[in-house]
């Protein structure tokens, strides 16, 4: 088990690297350099004055000294300064990180227990008008851009039950009713596209372990009907949903960013668009590579459970 | 294939998918005659109308006829996620086969820029790439092509692996065909249903991803009409003209679901075990 988690564990190494080179490269391919960012058309600073800053940023080296330099620091959380407010990157994220975390778990939480529970409704009635409308309600789920459902959840709330959701946000441990109001509807809005997703794996997953021998000879041996699902079919068929849900953050992740914008929620995704409006590279830098590395290392953390929840999976 | 094409004609909701898929098309094609409107004509007189037998989808803040830029905005969608699809399946496809095929360190280093690619989410992919190009059609474009790029090279090596080591290439190969006459004669038609599957499932992606670009400001530009760029404009008007966000989000969703349908479709009768 041990050398399994190792071995998996090395093997997302190549793709972290890959992934800051991908990061490094994208802010070094556009045209004009970050000093051509700052200072703009500023016509009373000389070429030599912009080839003194070039060296003080280091952007006379070469290329891979360059990058060698930037992972360093990265190493050690340094993603270099905002452009626009000199505020550290690592401490813009660490102030926002929270926001997107509440907002994918929230997520998470809504779209796994609709979506479990209408699919072990479509799979127990399979091809009964129950079935047909979950499978035709999740196919509609899968096809609404989140940020679209989050603007009509906006609207028909404050048309129907005349409330919006405050503005300001609050922390969640310093009015937890506040804090949900505010995140009852970006949740729900990416949530129940979640929810469409598990929909259609945990009904496939459960059609598949119902017509299993083991769950033959449970009901042959005269177990009520509920307890072959819910103890016998339902424990083996959640763990490819458990673990396909799981790959479902980094969808989550890349969704919040425009469900921030549509809430005005100040989380990465936010920020993320906001540097990239102001032209302030190192926050975008930033914020990509904090994604991305969470990413790859969520993956990895599900592929691990996986092994776990699962005995009948090698290690080897 | 007859076998497929019958099983496609005889699913209803497959119909419907393909029905519908049919008429946005037509619609992005023929978006000069069927709006009723110049998309882009600006009329003070008729700001934020609400929707009348003038105006059916109302106007939006500068006058403009939702409708017609509803229907116009359909052939910017459809026409950047075509352009999208249309790039990352020949360049996926050839990545896919080159690896799939020759194996050995080619297919190691295909492999391995295709998983730092499949690292990011998406959608921030896309965004990145848009936002570090800069903001325009063809760079949205681009960046869709960027992200499904490595999903049709992973989706096709797998079949093009296990035809390789089939009898009939190994015999092509014995009497002395070529390389690329292989790969052309013998393998691709062999992995044309994994392609179509994919390409379909992709389309839907890419118009999602499209609307979120344009909503953001990295896609398709003002006053250009497309459903994302409208979704946006729409959002301050939310309360006093909710005309301006509800029909290009429904365009969306149809269209969406349309691909969504017709993709389920084609997966159920090219690859009937999966059903």
């Amino acid at each position: 088990m041990q050398a399994y988690v190792l071995k998996r564990s090395l093997s997302v190494m190549p793709a972290l690297l890959g992934v800051s080179v991908l990061v490094f490269l994208l802010l070094r391919l556009i045209p004009g350099d970050v000093v051509d960012q700052m200072l703009g058309a500023q016509n009373t600073i000389t070429e030599g004055q912009r080839q003194s800053l070039r060296h003080f940023f280091g952007l006379d080296q070469p290329l891979p000294v360059q990058f060698w330099e930037w992972i360093r620091r990265v190493f050690v959380g340094d993603l270099g300064a905002s452009f626009r407010t000199a505020t550290p990157v690592s401490q813009l994220l660490l102030s926002r990180l929270p926001v997107t975390l509440e907002l994918t778990a929230l997520s998470m939480l809504i779209g796994s227990i609709i979506g479990i529970s209408t699919g072990i409704v479509a799979a127990v009635w399979r091809n009964t008008p129950l079935d047909d409308g979950a499978r035709f309600v999740s196919l509609v789920g899968l096809s609404i851009p989140e940020f679209w459902q989050g603007t009509m959840l906006l609207l028909m709330t404050s048309l129907w039950l005349h409330w919006i959701p405050p503005v300001e946000y609050v922390e969640p441990w310093e009015d937890p009713l506040r804090n949900l109001s505010i995140m009852m509807l970006p949740a729900l809005s990416l949530g129940t596209v979640l929810a469409a997703n598990v929909t259609r794996m945990t009904r496939s997953a459960l059609l598949d372990v119902l017509s299993r021998d083991y769950v033959r000879t449970a009901r042959a041996k005269g177990l009520m009907e509920r307890a072959v699902i819910l103890r016998h079919a339902l424990k083996n068929a959640l763990i490819p949903v458990i673990t396909v849900s799981g790959l479902q953050i980094g969808y989550l992740l890349g969704g919040a960013v425009i469900v921030e914008q549509v809430f005005t929620l100040p989380g990465i995704g936010r920020l993320l668009l906001d540097s990239i409006y102001g032209r302030d590279y190192p926050v975008v830098q930033g914020a990509v590579l904090v994604v991305a590395f969470g990413f790859v290392l969520v993956n990895l953390v599900v592929d691990l459970l996986y092994a776990v929840v699962d005995p009948r999976i090698s290690y080897a | 294939m007859r076998d497929e094409l019958r099983r496609l004609r005889t699913n209803r909701l497959t119909l419907i998918g393909t029905t519908l898929t049919l008429l946005i098309m037509a619609a992005a094609l023929l978006a000069n005659r069927i709006a009723p409107y110049d998309p882009t004509a600006l009329n003070a007189r008729h700001r934020l109308e609400a929707p009348s037998s003038d105006f059916r989808f109302g106007t939006d803040r500068l006058g403009r006829d939702v409708l017609s830029r509803v229907v116009h905005g359909a052939r910017s969608s459809l026409g950047i996620a075509a352009a999208s699809v249309a790039v990352s399946l020949v360049l996926g496809s050839l990545l896919g086969l080159l690896g799939g095929y020759f194996g050995g360190g080619l297919d190691l280093i295909i492999g391995r820029i295709m998983d730092v690619l499949f690292s990011f989410p998406a959608l921030l992919l896309a965004i990145a790439i848009a936002a570090m190009l800069g903001p325009s059609v063809r760079n949205a474009a681009l960046a869709i092509a960027v992200v499904y790029t490595p999903l049709f090279a992973r989706v096709i090596r797998g079949p093009v692996i296990s035809e390789r080591h089939r009898d009939y290439v190994q015999a092509a190969r014995v009497i002395g065909a070529s390389h690329p006459a292989i790969i052309y004669r013998h393998i691709l038609p062999n992995i044309v249903s994994p392609i179509i599957i994919q390409a379909s499932a992709a389309l839907s992606a890419a118009i999602l991803i499209e609307a979120a670009l344009s909503y953001v400001g990295l896609g398709t530009q003002p006053p250009t009409p497309s459903w994302g760029t409208m979704l946006s404009e729409g959002r301050t008007f939310l309360e006093t003209a909710p005309w301006m966000s509800i029909f290009p989000g429904l365009a969306i969703a149809l269209t969406v679901l349309a691909f969504n349908l017709l993709g389920d479709g084609l997966r159920d009768a090219f690859d009937p075990t999966l059903s």
